[in-house]
């Protein structure tokens, strides 16, 4: 029998104090926001660009600039991360301040759509400068508090006050000398450890890595966000309107799903290049068949409730009983299969680099593995991505499981 | 169950006691073996070793050459027979035996002239033989083999052969369903002609051999043993492509499978996809007949009893096309799968130089020869080849040299060979390899130079005005960023990594580089459409040279010619064509000198390396004895060419 003190609460927050009792999913959830911190604070974390800088000149923080700077962090998703760094603290803080007033859900929205507007912000043409005006996120030239200028200044015997992410390498550096050194081993150049040791390329595993967390991250939400809408709207159209909709669709659907993914998603990316913006759409556009099957069931299950029939009778229009009535009933077999999604999509993409077709300009976990398995005999390269990897699926199966026993009416204990 | 368990631990106890005698009785056994071939070696090196004189086996002359005629010494000269003889004093009879095993990509099919595969040529080339050589040890020389001599006449226009008598075509295994195939049938011009004639006939396939035979004019067979061929204008690739003719088999390719001869408009079509080649068969005067021919499986030869010549000293050869991955390779190579391979750059890293293999030799940076030592024997080989940035020089961004200069001076060659590629690789500043008689000497090389190449950019006008970190120039009234595309093979993890080391050079001074990978039918379309602003490539380059092809201007707007950066200079073009036309070695150096050093000023490529490899070997049988090694290749290896040293004709097996 529920206490009738929780039932007080909203389902969702009643559901994740039922996750939150499973070892299994404490453990996950702990490895996820580790992983998400480490993913968005990547570049405070492993660098060559001082966090805090003192010279002759005065204090600076050289970092903030080096954040926006599109020839330093180029891809879309890295000024999302870096965005979602400097304004995390303060999203933060106004969800405590807002935490009586606003539900869990809605406050984790409001958080995306600032990031979301702040990413827009930053690309359209808002800063004048000498050529007209320029975006925020813009092309600038190399910053010049490095670690090598430090150094040199240091030799000069000038003063210089520095302070630098903990690992001082860039991830997608190839340092002179440095190839195939064995984890705490030092970097020539830098004379900095090399943690978990360095590539082929003369790269530092643990930056790599630390940046390799973004990839997968909005590998798997990207790939499976798209899925998820396409699956939504397709599976719902199908489940309410039923008839010869549905049997179109569901035809489709098996199309799809007969498919084999894999061999489709590597003849597109042989087709479309391998851009790893390009493998996210890829999988996002091929993984939505098992989506529309999930919603077409719940709303074929919901389109018969008497809340529904009532709506009708009210002469709502159908796109609203669809995606405001129904659409919330159905979600949370929607959200488990969204988790077990993203695990699916991030080792799909590791299988993809796996075999040669990973986007080799991308950190991604993937392109490690498979250098590791032409350089087999220093292990260190296949073993940080392949336990990153395993950390990041297993994890979120965790949670994915233990979101299923927690929302599942029937499992409620 | 106990009891059970008792006798199950004894018994493993039993069979561990008996490992352990077993192994410590090896190093006896062991230690005797090694140095009976300790002595062996030793011996062998001090043979090789007195006859290879001081200064490499380049300048050695034709060792037991049984005919002392001054003329005969394998240059090119107009009106007496220059050939070398035929050399079989490296041959003993007494040691053929064994099969050798080699891993080789198994061919689409084995007609060489359709297939244009290396295979398929290599096939033909232990079955079949051709009229002249270029010998092992002198690669730009030409010595007999079916052709007893040649004499060219009418200004190198005119080639008269005497085919050498007595030679028999090989029966084909099919010989046992089709009676008519079985008996013996004589080699003569005529096999020789009908090669032309198929290369010539238009309905034939075979558009890259037809380009080196467009100029020839016609050729007679007044006998059996003489073949003409006159050409209509001297051109100096005439001079391969007539040397290096092989005989094609008339009667098989001449008639359908009833032996009855096919009418002559027929024969065109018909040689495209002959039956007999459709039986997955071939056959020549070569020194291996064709066993057997399991697509994707196996190639096997056997030796050709009625051999005319030398030839190899192996019972047997088996290619192995199963094992396709290099790693795979690797590993079953060590298994004793294969007698010789090659390594990677990362294998050699792995194997070699962190010495995660104890079969082969350690790296001793003070020997060359050191990885002769290991049961495994390893040598680093030349192979003639290289591989370039090329710069589109019709596009804004490279027509400028002092750019194309300046690209040049940011590429850390030596760093690049050290670290990506392990040391394999030897950096160039031309096309002609290093080891060449034609290579320039005293080419400046553009040295790694950030500075350098900085100000090279700024003096042809690149600075960075908008501070975006990338420089700029005012072209046609446009500012145009030094950004561009470079595109490579996609499957080729050391260019790979040798672009992000570059990228990183260029992004210091302001130049952005983009990668972009493709697969190879992609970037054939590339380079064939000119759709790129820098692109990555390699040639496999000739003895002979001939700037013709890569360098003329004539070939700069042709539509896929090999000139696909655009290179014009009107005394390249005027020097490339002189080249054609002179056959005297001397005046062809200075030319090539002349050319290379206009090339080098130009930079349309940055030269990057000469292609070098691990070459590895099953060498003698400690410390884990093998029923059989290879023996000979070091002294291939001392003797012979550096492009080709890994001839096999020293080859043989010990036991």
């Amino acid at each position: 029998m529920p206490d009738t003190a929780m039932t007080l609460q909203s389902p969702l927050r009643l559901a994740l104090r039922r996750v939150w009792r499973q070892g299994g999913a404490r453990f996950g959830a702990a490895v996820l926001a580790i992983m998400l911190f480490a993913a968005v604070y990547a570049p405070f974390l492993a660098g060559d660009v001082a966090l805090v800088w003192r010279d002759a000149d005065g204090w600076r923080l050289p970092i903030l600039s080096d954040l926006f700077n599109k020839s330093s962090y180029g891809k879309h998703h890295d000024l999302l991360f870096n965005l979602a760094a400097l304004l995390l603290p303060v999203l933060l803080f106004t969800g405590w301040l807002l935490r009586r007033r606003w539900t869990l859900a809605r406050r984790i929205l409001l958080g995306c759509l600032v990031v979301a507007v702040g990413w827009g912000l930053c690309q359209l043409p808002l800063l004048p400068s000498a050529k007209g005006w320029s975006a925020i996120w813009s092309l600038r030239g190399p910053a010049t508090e490095t670690v090598a200028v430090a150094t040199e200044a240091r030799a000069a015997d000038r003063a210089v006050i520095a302070v630098f992410p903990p690992v001082p390498h860039r991830f997608d550096r190839p340092y002179a000398g440095a190839v195939l050194r064995a984890p705490l081993e030092r970097n020539p150049v830098t004379g900095a450890r090399l943690w978990l040791g360095s590539d082929a390329n003369g790269k530092d595993v643990l930056a790599y890595l630390l940046f390799g967390a973004r990839i997968s991250l909005t590998i798997g939400l990207v790939a499976t966000g798209i899925a998820m809408v396409i699956g939504t709207i397709l599976g719902a159209i199908s489940g309410y309107f039923g008839g010869k909709t549905d049997l179109l669709i569901q035809r489709v659907v098996e199309i799809m799903m007969c498919f084999p993914t894999l061999i489709l998603v590597l003849s597109i990316v042989a087709i479309l290049g391998r851009d790893i913006f390009v493998i996210m759409l890829v999988l996002g556009l091929t993984g939505w068949a098992g989506t529309a099957r999930l919603v077409r069931g719940e709303f074929l299950a919901q389109s018969v409730r008497d809340y529904v029939l009532a709506a009708e009778s009210l002469g709502l229009p159908r796109w609203r009983i669809m995606f405001r009535h129904i659409l919330p009933n159905a979600l949370t077999p929607l959200l488990i299969s969204a988790t077990f999604g993203i695990a699916g999509s991030v080792l799909t993409e590791s299988g993809l680099a796996f075999i040669g077709l990973g986007d080799i300009n991308a950190a991604s976990w993937g392109v490690l593995l498979d250098q590791g398995r032409s350089f087999i005999r220093y292990p260190w390269i296949i073993y940080a991505p392949g336990i990153a990897v395993f950390l990041l699926v297993s994890s979120l199966n965790l949670v994915g499981s233990a979101l299923s026993d927690a929302l599942n009416p029937k499992g409620a204990r | 169950m106990d009891k059970l368990k008792v006798a199950l631990l004894a018994l493993v106890a039993l069979l561990l006691v008996v490992q352990i005698i077993d192994r410590s009785r090896e190093p006896a056994q062991l230690g005797a073996l090694k140095q009976s071939v300790d002595q062996l070696n030793e011996t062998l090196r001090r043979g090789v070793v007195a006859q290879v004189p001081a200064g490499g086996a380049t300048q050695q002359p034709v060792a037991q050459a049984p005919v002392k005629d001054p003329a005969r010494d394998g240059n090119p000269k107009l009106g007496v027979n220059f050939l070398i003889p035929y050399d079989r004093s490296y041959f003993r009879a007494d040691q053929v035996k064994g099969t050798l095993r080699l891993f080789e990509e198994s061919p689409k099919g084995l007609n060489w002239m359709i297939e244009n595969s290396a295979t398929a040529a290599d096939v033909h080339g232990l079955v079949n033989d051709s009229l002249c050589d270029r010998p092992a040890l002198h690669p730009e020389q030409w010595s007999e083999v079916l052709a007893t001599a040649v004499v060219i006449s009418d200004d190198y226009k005119t080639y008269t052969f005497t085919i050498r008598p007595g030679i028999t075509w090989q029966v084909p295994t099919l010989a046992k369903d089709m009676p008519w195939l079985a008996k013996p049938v004589p080699l003569t011009a005529g096999d020789f002609a009908f090669t032309l004639q198929m290369i010539r006939d238009p309905q034939v396939e075979c558009p890259q051999l037809k380009v080196y035979y467009e100029d020839i004019d016609r050729w007679e067979t007044p006998d059996d043993q003489t073949l003409i061929v006159r050409w209509k204008r001297k051109v100096y690739t005439s001079l391969s492509a007539t040397m290096g003719l092989m005989p094609t088999p008339r009667h098989v390719y001449g008639s359908d499978r009833d032996g009855t001869p096919y009418p002559g408009e027929q024969l065109g079509a018909q040689f495209n996809k002959h039956w007999f080649d459709q039986a997955r068969q071939a056959i020549g005067v070569g020194n291996y007949v064709l066993e057997a021919w399991e697509p994707d499986k196996t190639i096997s030869f056997r030796r050709n009893p009625d051999y005319w010549g030398a030839g190899q000293h192996f019972e047997r050869i088996e290619w192995d096309g199963e094992v396709k991955q290099p790693d795979p390779q690797l590993v079953a190579f060590k298994n004793g799968q294969a007698h010789s391979h090659g390594l990677r750059p990362g294998q050699y890293k792995s194997e070699i130089l962190d010495h995660n293999e104890r079969q082969f030799a350690a790296l001793d940076p003070k020997d060359p020869k050191a990885g002769r030592a290991g049961s495994l024997g390893w040598e680093r080989v030349k192979s003639i080849g290289f591989s370039y940035i090329g710069w589109n020089m019709r596009t804004q961004l490279f027509a400028d040299k002092r750019v194309r200069q300046a690209m040049s001076h940011a590429l850390p060659k030596q760093r690049v060979i050290d670290e990506v590629f392990f040391g394999l690789g030897e950096p160039i500043l031309s096309d002609v390899h290093p080891s060449s008689q034609y290579a320039n000497k005293e080419l400046k090389a553009y040295d790694f130079d950030l500075a350098r190449a900085r100000a090279l950019l700024e003096e042809a006008g690149w600075r960075d005005s908008d501070g975006d970190g990338v420089v700029d120039k005012e072209i046609a009234g446009e500012r145009l960023p030094l950004s561009f595309k470079l595109k490579y093979y996609a499957n080729s993890a050391e260019w790979d990594r040798t672009l992000a080391i570059f990228r990183e050079q260029l992004r210091t001074i302001g130049v952005d580089l983009q990668a972009q990978s493709f697969e190879w039918k992609e970037l054939l379309r590339i380079y064939e459409e000119r759709d790129f602003d820098a692109v990555v490539g390699a040639w496999r380059t000739d003895f002979d040279i001939d700037y013709f092809q890569l360098w003329h201007s004539s070939e700069a707007d042709k539509p896929e010619s090999s000139n696909h950066c655009g290179f014009k200079n009107p005394r390249v073009d005027q020097l490339a064509d002189d080249l054609r036309t002179t056959f005297d070695t001397a005046k062809r150096v200075a030319i090539a000198k002349e050319i290379q050093a206009i090339i080098h000023e130009e930079q349309p490529y940055t030269f990057f390396k000469a292609s070098e490899g691990i070459f590895v070997w099953q060498n003698h049988g400690a410390p884990s004895p093998r029923p059989r090694w290879l023996d000979g290749v070091t002294e291939a290896l001392d003797k012979l060419h550096p492009l080709r040293s890994r001839s096999s004709q020293y080859w043989r097996f010990k036991e």
